[in-house]
C-alpha cells in the first residue's frame, strides 16, 4: 500500500477525519493526565528501557530460562520461526483436541500471522471476543489501531453491523445498548467454545509464566471456561524477572488509555486442573531485526499504542492507510523489516516530529529509526517517490555555491515574473492548499554583501 | 552426509545468538520508599471509584446484611469468604465452570490492594474457580484495610508467582470504550464492582 | 571576544532574507561580532530526510569547512541546527566536525542559555501564538515537550515574555506538529496540508494576529495556508519580533 494515496482518500471526508483526529487525541490527553499523576514517570521510562535493553541482549538465555520453567509448570512450549509455522502449530493443537469453535482475545501477533483466515479455511470458527475486534470481524476489516481496533468506526456503523449480525434494533446506536447485545452474543460463544487463544503481554523468564491484560475480561473468560488455552507470543515479550512487571504495568495502561491499570491483569503459570496450556513462541523476523543495530530497539515495544494516539499523521490518515497489522509510527519501523519494498512508503509517512519517541513508555527512538529506514529503503532502490535527479541537482547546487546562487536568483526571478496560475500548475503538490511564498528580489547574501559588512565594521 | 534439519527452536536461538548485541547490564530494581497508612488507604478508596467501582469501609459483622440490602435481586450468590454464605445453589457441586453462568453475585476475599490503581490481587486459591470473578454479574471483594500497598513495585514484593498457578489484579468492573470511546461497564464480566474494606 | 558565525539556511537566504537580516541585526545589537561566511549553501537536511544521506558527503564537509573556524554558529532555524547536531554522524567525526556539531545553536537557545538575555527592550503590541518547531522542541530540548512529565520551560516563550505589550495566546494542543516535514510536505501533501490547516485553525480560533516560531520552514508552510485562505493571521519569525525597536 502506498501511504500517501490511502491517506489522501481518508482525508477527503473532512468531518470524519476531524472526528477521528479528535477521538484519538482524546486518548493522548487521557494518557497525559495519567502520566502526570506519577512524579517518577520519566524514571520509570528509563527503568523500562534499561530492562528491555538487558532483555534483548540476552534474549536467547531468557527464552531458554522461560521455556524450562514453563515446562516445569506444566505448560507446553512450541517454537515457530515464522507466521506460517505458527498457524500450523496452532491448528495442529486445535485439531488434536478436535476444537471447532475458538474464542480469541486480542493478539496483534495473530493478526500479524493471519491466523484467523488460516483457521477459518480449515473449518474452525474463530470468534474475536474483544468488542472492538468483534466489530471489525463483522465488518470484515483489519484493526485500525492496536489498542482500539474499531476506533475508526462510528457508532451508527456499528449499530448497522449489529443489526445485520446480532439482530439489534435498526437505527439503535446507543453504545450501552450495543455493548449489551454483544455481551449476550459473546457469552453464548464463550459457553459453547472448546478452545481459547490469547496473546501474551509479558512472559517472565524467572517464573516461566506470562501475563495477559484486558479491560473486558474476555481473555480470562475464554481461557477459564474452555479446556484448551493457546497463547501466542513474540520472542520479544520476555522480561527477566517478576519484579519488572511493576515497572511495565505502571507504564502500560497509562500510556495506552490513560487508565492507572487495565481492569484485569492475569498471571498464568500453570494450566487449570483438567485443562491444557500451550505457549507458541514466534520469531517471524524479530531475530533478524535484533541483528540490525539501528533498529533493534524497536523490539522494546510493549504495544501500548501511545505513538499512534500522539502521531499527527496517524490521526489524520487512519490506521488502515498503513496497510500493516501494526499501524502508526511503531508499525512504520517494524514493517520494513518484514518487507522493505511493500512497506517502503511508511517510514516516509512522518514529519519526524518526534512526538512518538517522547511519548513512548520504553523510550524507543522511533523518529530516529524512521530516518534510518528512509536511508535503507532508498539504498535498496525502493524509495516511494524516486527523486534521484532532483537530489543530484540539489546535491550539486549545495556543493557549488555559485551554482546555488545562480539557480536561486533565476528561481526568484521566475517566481516574480511568471503568473501565479502558471506556477501553481508546476507545483500542484505544494499549491493545493498552500500559496507559494512571495519571492524577494535579493537574497540575504546580496543584502549582506551590500549592507551587512559595512554596518558591522 | 545426511543433514538433520534444524528445529525452529534451534534456528531461532541460533539467529538470536548470532544477532544479539553486546550483553547489557542487568537492571537492578532500586528500592522505593514505602508509604503506609491512612494516605494510601484514602488513595485506594478514591482509585477504586476512579476505575468504576465502589469502595466502602464496613465491620465484618455487618457485611452480610449490607449485601442483602445492596443486592436484593441476587438469587445466586457464590461466596468464597467466611463472612458470606453462598445462596441459590450448592457451590460444592460445580464441576464444569460453565455451570457458573448465571451467578448473580460473586464474593471473594482479596489478598491485598494497590493504592495507585485500585487493583486487588486475587489468586486461584481465593476464587475456587478461575472463571468466577469474570462470569458473575456483580462482584464484591472483601479486603483487610491493613493490606493496601502503595504501588505496583510493592505489590510484586507481596507475590511469589512461582507459588501461584493463576492470579489476577482486578481493578473495577469489566469495561469497554470500543464504541466511540463511550465508557460502558459490564462489557463481558461483572457489571459492578464493590470493595469492602474490613477491620 | 567570541567569533560567531551566522548560518542562514538555504531557503531563508533565498526566500526570507528579512529573517536573516533581523537575526544578524539583533545579534549585533547585543554586541556580538557576527560573520556570515558567504560561501555557505545548505546543511543537506532535505536530501537526508528524503533518504539520500549517502549523497551528502560533499555537502556536509562543505558545511563544516564554512564554520569550523568560529567559536559558535547561530541559526534562525532549529530544524537545520538539529540536522547538523543529530544527523551529521554519517561523516568522519574529525575535530572540526565535532566542534561544529557541539557549537551550533538555534537563535533562541543561544540567547537564553549562552547569552542569558533577560530583556530585549522591545515592544510588539500584538496577539502572538507560539508554534513550536518539533526539531527545536524535541530535538534540541529548547522547551519541555507536552509528552514529557516534568517542570515546564520554553526558551522562546521566556524570550517573548520580555517583549512589551505582546500578548501570548496558547493553543490547547501546545506543540502539535504543523505538518511541513520537508519533502513530506509534497510527498504526503494531503496530510501535510490538513495538519497545517488544523494548526492555523488553532491560532485563528484564538484571534492570534501572528504565529511565531524558531523555524521559518514551519512558518513558510503555515503562511502558504493562511494566504490561500485569506486569513487575517500572519506569520513572523521570532527574530523579527525580538529585533523590533521600541517605538514609544
Amino acid at each position: 500500500m502506498h501511504h500517501p494515496v490511502a491517506a489522501e482518500k481518508f482525508i477527503q471526508d473532512t468531518p470524519r477525519v476531524n472526528w477521528h483526529n479528535k477521538a484519538v487525541w482524546y486518548v493522548r490527553e487521557k494518557r497525559d493526565k495519567a502520566a502526570q499523576d506519577i512524579p517518577e514517570w520519566e524514571q520509570l521510562r528509563d527503568y523500562a528501557s534499561a530492562i528491555k535493553t538487558d532483555t534483548i541482549s540476552k534474549l536467547d538465555k531468557y527464552l531458554i530460562e522461560f521455556e524450562q520453567r514453563a515446562i516445569e509448570n506444566g505448560i507446553k512450549i512450541h517454537w515457530a520461526k515464522d507466521a506460517d509455522t505458527h498457524n500450523k502449530i496452532v491448528h495442529g493443537i486445535l485439531d488434536t483436541h478436535q476444537s471447532r469453535l475458538v474464542v480469541k482475545s486480542k493478539s496483534m501477533l495473530t493478526e500479524e500471522c493471519g491466523l484467523n483466515p488460516y483457521l477459518e479455511a480449515k473449518g474452525i470458527e474463530v470468534v474475536d471476543t474483544d468488542l472492538g475486534e468483534r466489530v471489525i470481524q463483522f465488518a470484515k476489516e483489519d484493526p485500525s489501531h492496536i489498542v482500539m481496533p474499531a476506533i475508526h468506526k462510528k457508532k451508527e456503523e456499528i449499530g448497522e453491523l449489529f443489526y445485520e449480525h446480532l439482530e439489534t434494533e435498526k437505527g439503535n446506536d446507543d453504545p450501552n445498548y450495543l455493548t449489551e447485545a454483544a455481551r449476550h452474543h459473546l457469552r453464548k460463544k464463550f459457553l459453547k467454545a472448546d478452545a481459547a487463544i490469547t496473546g501474551v503481554n509479558f512472559a517472565i523468564a524467572e517464573t516461566g509464566g506470562f501475563v495477559v491484560v484486558t479491560n473486558e475480561g474476555n481473555a480470562d473468560m475464554g481461557v477459564n471456561l474452555t479446556p484448551l488455552h493457546i497463547a501466542s507470543m513474540g520472542i520479544e515479550k520476555i522480561i527477566p524477572k517478576a519484579e519488572h512487571l511493576g515497572v511495565f504495568l505502571r507504564l502500560l495502561a497509562r500510556s495506552a488509555t490513560g487508565q492507572p491499570i487495565t481492569t484485569y491483569t492475569s498471571h498464568f503459570h500453570k494450566p487449570r486442573e483438567g485443562a491444557q496450556l500451550h505457549v507458541v513462541i514466534v520469531d517471524n523476523g524479530r531475530s533478524r531485526q535484533l541483528g540490525q543495530e539501528d533498529f533493534r530497539r524497536s523490539l522494546h515495544c510493549i504495544r501500548c499504542g501511545a505513538c499512534m494516539n500522539t502521531c499527527p499523521v496517524y490521526r489524520r490518515s487512519g490506521g488502515h492507510s498503513y496497510g500493516y497489522s501494526v499501524p502508526g509510527p511503531i508499525g512504520s519501523i517494524l514493517s520494513p523489516n518484514m518487507d522493505p519494498e511493500k512497506h517502503a512508503s511508511l517510514p516516509f509517512a512522518s514529519t519526524l516530529c518526534g512526538s512518538c519517541s517522547a511519548v513512548c513508555p520504553v523510550k524507543i527512538d522511533v523518529d530516529k529509526q524512521l530516518y534510518k529506514w528512509r536511508q535503507v529503503i532508498t539504498e535498496k532502490g525502493f524509495a516511494p517517490n524516486k527523486k534521484t535527479l532532483t537530489i543530484r541537482l540539489g546535491k550539486f547546487a549545495f556543493s557549488h555555491p555559485l551554482t546555488f546562487r545562480i539557480f536561486g536568483s533565476l528561481s526568484r526571478k521566475a517566481g516574480r515574473i511568471f503568473p501565479k496560475k502558471l506556477l501553481n500548475t508546476f507545483f500542484t503538490k505544494w499549491t493545493t492548499g498552500r500559496d507559494l511564498p512571495d519571492l524577494p528580489k535579493k537574497s540575504f547574501r546580496d543584502w549582506y554583501l551590500k549592507n551587512g559588512i559595512d554596518s558591522h565594521d | 552426509m545426511v543433514l538433520i534439519p534444524m528445529t525452529d527452536r534451534e534456528q531461532i536461538l541460533n539467529t538470536i545468538g548470532a544477532n544479539k548485541p553486546e550483553e547489557a547490564q542487568p537492571f537492578i530494581m532500586p528500592t522505593v520508599q514505602k508509604e503506609k497508612g491512612v494516605t494510601i488507604e484514602k488513595q485506594f478508596i478514591q482509585m477504586v471509584g476512579h476505575v468504576g467501582g465502589v469502595c466502602i469501609r464496613q465491620h465484618s459483622k455487618q457485611i452480610s446484611d449490607m449485601i442483602t440490602v445492596r443486592y436484593p435481586h441476587a438469587k445466586k450468590i457464590y461466596s468464597c469468604t467466611k463472612e458470606i454464605s453462598s445462596i441459590g445453589f450448592n457451590s460444592e457441586n460445580i464441576s464444569n465452570p460453565i455451570d457458573l453462568n448465571g451467578v448473580d453475585l460473586a464474593v471473594l476475599q482479596g489478598c491485598f490492594g494497590v493504592a495507585e490503581n485500585g487493583a486487588i490481587w486475587i489468586s486461584e486459591e481465593e476464587m475456587m474457580h478461575r472463571v468466577l470473578p469474570y462470569i458473575a454479574e456483580h462482584l464484591v471483594i472483601l479486603l483487610d484495610h491493613n493490606s493496601i500497598v502503595a504501588n505496583m513495585h510493592d505489590a510484586y514484593e507481596q507475590i511469589d508467582l512461582t507459588q501461584v498457578p493463576y492470579g489476577t489484579f482486578i481493578s473495577g468492573p469489566s469495561k469497554t470504550a470500543d464504541i466511540e470511546q463511550t465508557l460502558v461497564m459490564g462489557a463481558q464480566g461483572p457489571r459492578s464492582h464493590m470493595v469492602i474494606l474490613t477491620d | 571576544m567570541a567569533r560567531v558565525a551566522l548560518f542562514v539556511p538555504c531557503y531563508i537566504d533565498q526566500v526570507y532574507p528579512q529573517v536573516a537580516i533581523a537575526t544578524i541585526e539583533l545579534l549585533q545589537k547585543l554586541g556580538l561580532d557576527v560573520v556570515y561566511p558567504t560561501n555557505q549553501t545548505c546543511c543537506g537536511q532535505p536530501i537526508g530526510n528524503a533518504g539520500y544521506e549517502c549523497e551528502l558527503n560533499d555537502v556536509a564537509h562543505r558545511f563544516i569547512d564554512q564554520f569550523e573556524e568560529f567559536d559558535a554558529v547561530i541559526s534562525p532555524s532549529g530544524s537545520c541546527v538539529h540536522f547538523v547536531k543529530a544527523q551529521y554522524s554519517f561523516i568522519n567525526q574529525s575535530d572540526s566536525v565535532k566542534h561544529v556539531r557541539n557549537h551550533i545553536y538555534e537563535l533562541c537557545d543561544y540567547l537564553t542559555n549562552i547569552l542569558n538575555i533577560k530583556n530585549f527592550n522591545t515592544r510588539f503590541p500584538h496577539r502572538v501564538g507560539i508554534h513550536y518547531s518539533c526539531h527545536s522542541l524535541r530535538g534540541l530540548d529548547s522547551g519541555k515537550p507536552s509528552e514529557i512529565i516534568g517542570e515546564d520551560y520554553s526558551n522562546i516563550q521566556s524570550l517573548l515574555e520580555t517583549v512589551q505589550d505582546l500578548t501570548l495566546v496558547h493553543p490547547e494542543r501546545k506543540d502539535e506538529c504543523c505538518g511541513f516535514g520537508g519533502t513530506f510536505s509534497v510527498d504526503e501533501s494531503a496530510v501535510s496540508v490538513k495538519m497545517g490547516q488544523d494548526r492555523c485553525g488553532d491560532f485563528e480560533n484564538l484571534d492570534a494576529e501572528y504565529i511565531t516560531s524558531t523555524d521559518m520552514s514551519c512558518l513558510m508552510h503555515l503562511d502558504g495556508i493562511l494566504k490561500q485562505a485569506n486569513s487575517k493571521t500572519q506569520v513572523i519569525h521570532v527574530a523579527e519580533i525580538l529585533n523590533q525597536t521600541v517605538t514609544s
